[in-house]
């Protein structure tokens, strides 16, 4: 009936290290990360049907980076886990039940991040009322 | 991600003057055959070829500063002398400590490749 809270709060000392006040520049990177990164790791779930762990461990490789940049740490080691597990040849129920978790929980935060982005936006360009629809 | 975020970073610094954002080795082969170069910002894993197979294919290499997210590589780096490693994310302050470096050996070798009249005339 009511939706789950998230799972995780965003890494605010990591933020701070990436972006310093650059709110323009932190923004910049959200919108990437929500308009490009994010519909992108949709794929992972064409490896993941396809038993395709080799391209699932590349793929949580590529992505865990854009974790840590948007503040998502812990999403960050857990898609390391997932890239460590996919090359390690994990039991394939077991690497698929870590990228579920992966998956729920980076949906989960996605709320999050679109209010992190229009609160970035509103901080870079103060006069406007309603920067990014 | 981390390219526009890298991107991002060279634009904001005084000093660099970005001359392209390359999407392969080939790109950079091609590049490199057109104009001079200082400094590649190389990241490791490309889609068709290695950043350490490139190196090992260039005739003449500029600076090399090697961007990966995997620690495990940094040995390799030792191996092909190049001026630093960065591990993704990059944070400013990191970025700005390996522009130093870069700059800071550009400037020895300057020093040293100085014509001999140019040292008399500063003594």
């Amino acid at each position: 009936m009511f939706p789950n809270p998230p799972p995780y709060t965003l890494d605010r000392d990591r933020l701070s290290d990436l972006y310093g006040g650059d709110a323009a520049y932190a923004a910049d990177l959200f919108a990437t990360f929500l308009e490009i990164v994010w519909p992108e790791m949709a794929l992972m779930e064409t490896h993941v049907a396809r038993q395709n762990w080799l391209e699932l461990g590349r793929a949580a490789h590529k992505y865990k980076p854009s974790l840590g940049m948007v503040g998502l740490s812990e999403l960050e080691t857990q898609l390391l886990q997932l890239e460590l597990g996919a090359k390690n040849n994990l039991k394939p129920e077991q690497i698929e039940a870590l990228y579920r978790r992966c998956a729920l929980e980076i949906a989960q935060m996605i709320p999050t991040l679109r209010a992190e982005l229009q609160r970035l936006l509103l901080q870079a360009n103060p006069g406007s009322a309603n920067p990014r629809p | 991600m981390a390219r526009k975020s890298l991107q991002r970073l060279c634009e904001q610094h005084e000093v660099l003057d970005l001359l392209a954002v390359c999407e392969s080795a080939r790109e950079v082969h091609e590049l490199l055959a057109a104009q001079e170069v200082d400094l590649i910002l190389l990241d490791v894993e490309m889609p068709e070829q290695s950043g350490f197979e490139l190196l090992a294919q260039l005739a003449f290499v500029p600076q090399v500063v090697l961007i990966t997210s995997k620690t495990e590589y940094a040995f390799d780096a030792f191996q092909y002398q190049v001026t630093d490693y960065l591990q993704k994310p990059i944070t400013p302050p990191r970025f700005k400590l390996a522009i130093e470096k870069v700059l800071d050996l550009h400037r020895r070798k300057n020093a040293v490749q100085r014509p001999s009249g140019t040292k008399s005339t500063s003594n």
